[in-house]
């Protein structure tokens, strides 16, 4: 399953096992470097026009602050 | 300020200074900026050099570390010579074993010194070489000058060539000038001299200083040319960038919100926050009276003057209460929030320039996403 997300997109829900992609190699690079795959269902996933995504997702990608400390 | 609650992390960056005087005289050099650097001894001494390699063993072990980075610093760490330097890193890498601890060494040279010897002692040390090069010879040589006034150019462009044919890794190091063309600085640096990873410096500003020019024009050109490059390229503004609008950590403290994890040792062994602070002050501006050949690391965490820093590196300014680009700015870099008055409790210096950065930057990145199965 390919979705393609558009600035403004509320996405609900995201399942389990999906990762968010780029076709900027450059960006790509960066959601690839931890792996990103949602470890839960989200209810929602929001994109707006300064940070991407939500921290919904953002646990995802990891380090949490509680890795990090 | 908006105060957060984080358990204090342990310091992974220690910035060495194997030499206080330089071989070039940048006329935008933080460094020699404050006079007061030229009480410390030339290079690093013997004493203290022994002492650190102590107080680390100890402060690694203790602090149960798996990773941090050592990074060799100035002035212009090369005047601290080839012997030195060689002795120094096997020591360093030593601790390897000691502590569990896996060291990423680097230097930040001017570059002007490098010749085939010195690119093999970084290459068989495994220490990645930044070299100070901000763009071709007519960006270059505005600023990077000796003593005589001469440009460093041709220097840097030759010791690009030599670390390159040794096989060292190397990567460049430019501070923006903002009326550069972010293009001819980075295809300088990529298709001139040969680097896949550089870094664009954003110039040392505090709210005390004239309002510095507009930059936000230039890293939306470099973000642009990074993103289209038809080769890999790792330059950390843009890398930080694009982390910070995903919603993650930046991986420095020059821009978006980190808590500060850097110390540096200066050459008579004075311990002190992150080196990049100095631009807030003069008169030794970090000066906390730790010392390596007294003091554990440990006791920077205590220093007032720590503490300080540390809090507002974790704390967003006042003024940036309610921004919608608080989450991915973050405040920014803490030399850029200073100001006399305020200390840090300002917003950054570079402010629209920031709001304009991470709102290309955001709408780029939104038109690239989509979700698929792993």
């Amino acid at each position: 399953m390919n979705a393609t997300i558009s600035s403004g997109t509320l996405l609900a829900p995201v399942p389990t096992g999906l990762v968010l992609r780029s076709a900027v190699p450059a960006v790509d690079r960066i959601l690839r470097e931890s792996n990103p795959a949602l470890a839960q269902d989200a209810d929602s996933v929001v994109v707006n026009r300064v940070v991407v995504v939500n921290t919904v997702w953002s646990r995802a990608f990891g380090p949490t602050e509680a890795d990090f400390f | 300020m908006m105060t957060t609650t984080l358990a204090e992390p342990p310091i992974t960056g220690f910035v060495l200074k194997l030499a206080s005087r330089c071989n070039l005289a940048c006329s935008y050099c933080y460094w020699f900026e404050d006079q007061a650097v030229l009480r410390h001894p030339r290079t690093l001494r013997d004493d203290v050099r022994d002492a650190l390699i102590v107080r680390l063993e100890d402060y690694l072990t203790r602090k149960r570390l798996t990773s941090a980075s050592v990074i060799l610093h100035g002035g212009e760490p090369l005047l601290y010579g080839k012997e030195k330097t060689r002795e120094l890193l096997g020591r360093l890498r030593a601790l390897e074993s000691r502590t569990g601890c896996s060291l990423q060494f680097s230097v930040t040279t001017n570059g002007v010194l490098i010749d085939e010897e010195w690119a093999a002692i970084f290459k068989d040390a495994s220490c990645f070489v930044a070299i100070s090069v901000d763009g071709p010879r007519e960006i270059h040589d505005r600023a990077r000058v000796d003593f005589m006034g001469r440009g460093s150019h041709a220097r840097v462009a030759n010791a690009a060539r030599l670390l390159a044919a040794a096989g060292t890794p190397a990567g460049a190091l430019a501070v923006c000038d903002p009326t550069a063309d972010p293009v001819a600085v980075a295809d300088h640096i990529v298709k001139d001299l040969g680097f896949r990873a550089f870094e664009v410096l954003i110039p040392d500003a505090t709210h005390d200083d004239p309002a510095p020019r507009s930059l936000a024009s230039f890293y939306a050109g470099l973000f642009d040319y990074v993103t289209a490059s038809d080769v890999a390229l790792r330059v950390r503004v843009v890398d930080n960038l694009i982390r910070l609008a995903l919603g993650r950590r930046s991986r420095s403290q020059d821009i978006g919100w980190s808590p500060m994890t850097g110390a540096t040792i200066l050459t008579d062994g004075s311990l002190q926050p992150e080196d990049q602070l100095r631009a807030i002050g003069s008169n030794d501006p970090l000066a906390t009276g730790l010392n390596v050949l007294r003091d554990d690391i440990d006791a920077l965490h205590d220093h007032p003057l720590w503490r300080e820093i540390y809090e507002a590196s974790i704390t967003r300014p006042t003024e940036c209460r309610g921004c919608d680009y608080v989450e991915s700015c973050g405040g920014g870099a803490l030399q850029n929030r200073w100001s006399m008055p305020r200390r840090f409790d300002n917003k950054n210096v570079y402010c629209d320039d920031m709001k304009a950065m991470f709102a290309h930057v955001g709408a780029s990145i939104t038109n690239s996403l989509y979700l698929a199965e792993q």
